[in-house]
């Protein structure tokens, strides 16, 4: 379905996201869970298949088209790492109103400071640089960004890896909370982080989904062994959940 | 008489980073460091391999004793016969700790031959025989860094920092930037090692279940203080500090945990 | 601007080069003689109450001279620096945008230029274009473009993959606005501390040039000029060269303070960012 370079990436993807619900996308390192999140963006070419996203077919769009799509701002991206994601230089209300600004709106810092409280933030931190403000504040700053545009599809790659526990707790929440005003696709590389958040959870493994359901079916009763692996392999306080030998055994299948 | 016992230990910039640290860790034995950025945890980790960065310094009053020998105010030459014979340590990005111009094989046999003593020949057998023992294949030896995934660069530099059989491993986040699969392989490895080798452990990560999995005595870290020690058992069921309280209650919000006690119920 | 003036270095370079720009501007005014003017009852006089600095071989006054050549030097130092800059910064910053034909052809181009020795460039470009120093310094313009192409390129590079430049592109951004919202700010120390720098060597090439007559008609004083001539008549006059070449010294000394106290100051801010 995406390809890159001559390489194909993901093949026959399915997968749906409705309004209101967190889908968790789980796949490790070159499963192909990026690439899928920027296809959707259109930061990746999609040369077989469609991904509507709020009525748009992403694959079909180039240049001003695609551009427009952006502006709109339907789609959303969250990334792993708010240090890197926001302009070091600019304060953080910038970053946040970016996307007004770019519209050319009146009164972009009266939404930058709507969107900064609906984040659980307060609107004076528009005024500090990312680096002022901590871990966690800085990645609800993110998520502002990508909310002022009232998207429909929210993207969350890795939106807690880079984060310290407490904070890790407070983003969570978070978007539990906007859930009810954005659907997401949360991709992650571990499942257990993200078991309490989803309600269906996807599993991606070399670039196909391998399992699909609802969250407690698949860690619960896991049918593909890959899945059956990544369950094994969480940790998890109640000591470990799965044996040495069980693990090399799954491994062994894949 | 314990393999490794810190007391009071304390790190210095110009205010304290790190203060009041006490660690106990019988021979074999595991530890668990837990904490999150900036809770002073791999700063324990490097006083006790003598590697702080050049600006901070430990307290007069810290004692690091390790077989019974006092570490502390050791110069490099009193290094020497410890760190890297009998204490080994791995640490996050295995990347950057590997020469990417040399073959793997040949940065192990290095060691071998420097501080073993063996001749060229006998520590390419040896280096061979190392990463069979890591779970690498034998070929692997003679490819560069970069051809290798970060779990197959870590489990070399685990070869490398067990290979003076040290009797205490150090690994300070050394599984945190692997996927959970190779996680969980990296931390079976370790296992593996402590039971043949009778190797000591001190697991440090930001993740309390990690240190869980391996551990049998944990200790918490906040802001340079231990603020909770105690058995892993222990501290999961009722850990007694607020902060190891949120870190329990986050696993059992978010974790795995969740969805297997809704379905319980 | 206010941390170079806190800048031991950068304070006293900043302070010169105002002064000598101040003198270049108002210098025609203040100046006590006519810079082309001879008088034939006082040649290669020493300093004196009515000659400050003397007098050349044509009885014309050093200091009237001098006032007059700094407009010319550092108008001819500056021509060249601003070609440079456009030539250099423009394509420097569409290299990293324009993909991968354009990137390529402008990295020959900027290589080809490096090969080119300044002198023997500006001296075919004077005789192609005729004798001006206008001509000349267009020449050395296009010469010194590659060092701001270069300096430029490596500062946008970074930023253009950066996450916080794709979020701005993922707003549907045109990319003029990511180009003046989160790489110019990226790329403005770097070009700053290369302008002061190619300050200074450009005026050392003017004085080159115009020490060997390339690019100005003989009356017209000029640093580099005056140096020459001065040096003809050492055995009369043995202190004359000394105070254009030192003040050709202390300018291009100044220009090179000023570029170490922005590469320290903008140098700082990033370190400050790195520690935060």
């Amino acid at each position: 379905m995406v390809s890159l370079g001559r390489r194909e990436i993901l093949h026959e993807v399915d997968l749906t996201v409705r309004p209101g619900e967190i889908v968790g996308l789980i796949g490790e390192t070159g499963s192909g869970k990026t690439t899928l999140a920027r296809s959707l963006l259109g930061l990746n070419r999609i040369e077989r298949g469609s991904a509507r996203v709020a009525g748009v077919d992403v694959a079909g769009l180039r240049g001003r088209a695609l551009r427009e799509f952006r502006r709109a701002g339907a789609v959303q991206y969250v990334f792993q790492d708010p240090l890197q994601s926001l302009d070091p230089d600019l304060p953080v209300g910038r970053s946040v109103g970016e996307a007004w600004e770019v519209r050319g709106a009146a009164d972009v810092a009266g939404r930058v400071a709507e969107a900064l409280v609906r984040v659980g933030l307060d609107p004076d931190l528009a005024a500090r640089l990312p680096s002022e403000v901590s871990g966690g504040q800085r990645q609800r700053a993110a998520i502002a960004r990508a909310m002022i545009t009232s998207p429909r599809l929210l993207l969350c790659d890795e939106p807690v890896s880079a984060l310290d526990a407490s904070s890790r707790t407070a983003v969570l929440e978070l978007l539990l909370d906007l859930r009810s005003s954005v659907g997401q696709l949360f991709i992650s590389h571990d499942l257990g982080s993200v078991a309490g958040v989803t309600d269906r959870i996807a599993v991606l493994y070399q670039g196909r989904i391998v399992e699909e359901g609802p969250t407690a079916q698949v860690i619960g009763e896991p049918q593909h062994p890959y899945t059956h692996l990544l369950v094994g392999s969480a940790p998890t306080l109640g000591g470990e959940s799965m044996s040495r030998h069980d693990r090399a055994a799954l491994r062994a299948q894949l | 008489m314990s393999l490794l016992e810190v007391r009071d230990l304390s790190v210095h910039l110009d205010r304290p980073l790190v203060s009041g640290v006490d660690l106990t860790l019988e021979r074999g034995g595991t530890l668990g460091v837990v904490g999150e950025s900036g809770s002073g945890k791999s700063l324990t980790c490097r006083s006790v391999l003598g590697i702080l960065p050049p600006e901070l310094r430990t307290g007069a009053e810290t004692s690091i004793r390790f077989d019974g020998v006092e570490l502390t105010g050791l110069d490099a030459a009193g290094w020497l016969p410890y760190r890297a014979d009998r204490i080994g340590a791995v640490f996050q990005d295995p990347g950057s700790y590997l020469d990417p111009s040399e073959r793997v094989g040949r940065q192990l046999a290095e060691v071998l031959r420097v501080r073993g003593g063996l001749g060229r020949r006998a520590a390419r057998d040896r280096a061979r025989e190392l990463f069979a023992e890591v779970g690498l294949h034998a070929s692997t030896v003679d490819q560069y860094p970069y051809e290798l995934s970060g779990g197959m660069q870590q489990r070399v530099l685990i070869a490398i920092a067990v290979s003076r059989e040290p009797d205490l491993l150090i690994a300070d986040e050394a599984t945190t930037a692997l996927d959970v699969t190779v996680q969980a392989e990296v931390l079976d490895l370790l296992a593996d090692l402590r039971e043949r080798h009778g190797l000591a452990l001190v697991l440090v990560s930001h993740d309390l279940a990690v240190v869980a999995q391996v551990c049998e005595e944990v200790v918490v870290m906040r802001h340079g203080r231990v603020v909770e020690r105690g058995t892993a058992a222990q501290v999961l069921r009722a850990p007694e500090h607020p902060y190891t309280r949120s870190l329990v209650a986050a696993h059992a919000r978010f974790g795995i945990e969740h969805v297997r006690e809704a379905r319980l119920v | 601007m206010r941390a170079i003036l806190r800048h031991r270095l950068g304070a006293a370079s900043v302070t010169f080069l105002l002064l000598v720009a101040l003198l270049a501007v108002v210098g025609p005014w203040v100046a006590p003689y006519d810079p082309l003017a001879q008088n034939q009852d006082a040649l290669l006089q020493g300093p004196s109450a009515a000659h400050w600095l003397g007098t050349d071989n044509l009885g014309r006054d050093e200091l009237s001279r001098l006032l007059a050549g700094s407009r010319l030097s550092l108008l001819a130092a500056l021509e060249a620096v601003l070609v440079g800059l456009v030539l250099g910064t423009v394509p420097g910053l569409l290299s990293v945008y324009l993909g991968r034909v354009f990137e390529w052809t402008t990295l020959r181009v900027m290589d080809a230029f490096v090969t080119l020795p300044f002198l023997v460039f500006a001296v075919a470009m004077t005789a192609l274009l005729g004798n001006g120093l206008t001509q000349a310094m267009l020449a050395v313009g296009i010469l010194v473009s590659p060092a701001f192409y270069r300096v430029t390129r490596a500062a946008a590079f970074p930023v253009a993959g950066a996450q916080y430049v794709e979020a701005a592109r993922l707003t549907g951004a045109p990319a003029w606005f990511v180009l003046r919202r989160h790489v110019w700010p990226k790329v403005l120390p770097a070009v700053a501390v290369t302008t002061a720098a190619t300050l200074g060597s450009s005026l050392v090439i003017v004085s080159s040039l115009t020490f060997l007559g390339i690019g100005i008609q003989p009356p017209e004083p000029t640093w580099g000029g005056m140096l020459a001539t001065s040096l003809e008549y050492l055995f009369q006059r043995p202190t004359a060269p000394l105070v254009p070449a030192l003040l050709v010294i202390l300018t291009v000394g100044a220009c090179n303070g000023l570029a170490d106290a922005l590469r320290d100051v903008t140098g700082s801010r990033e370190a400050r960012r790195v520690a935060a």
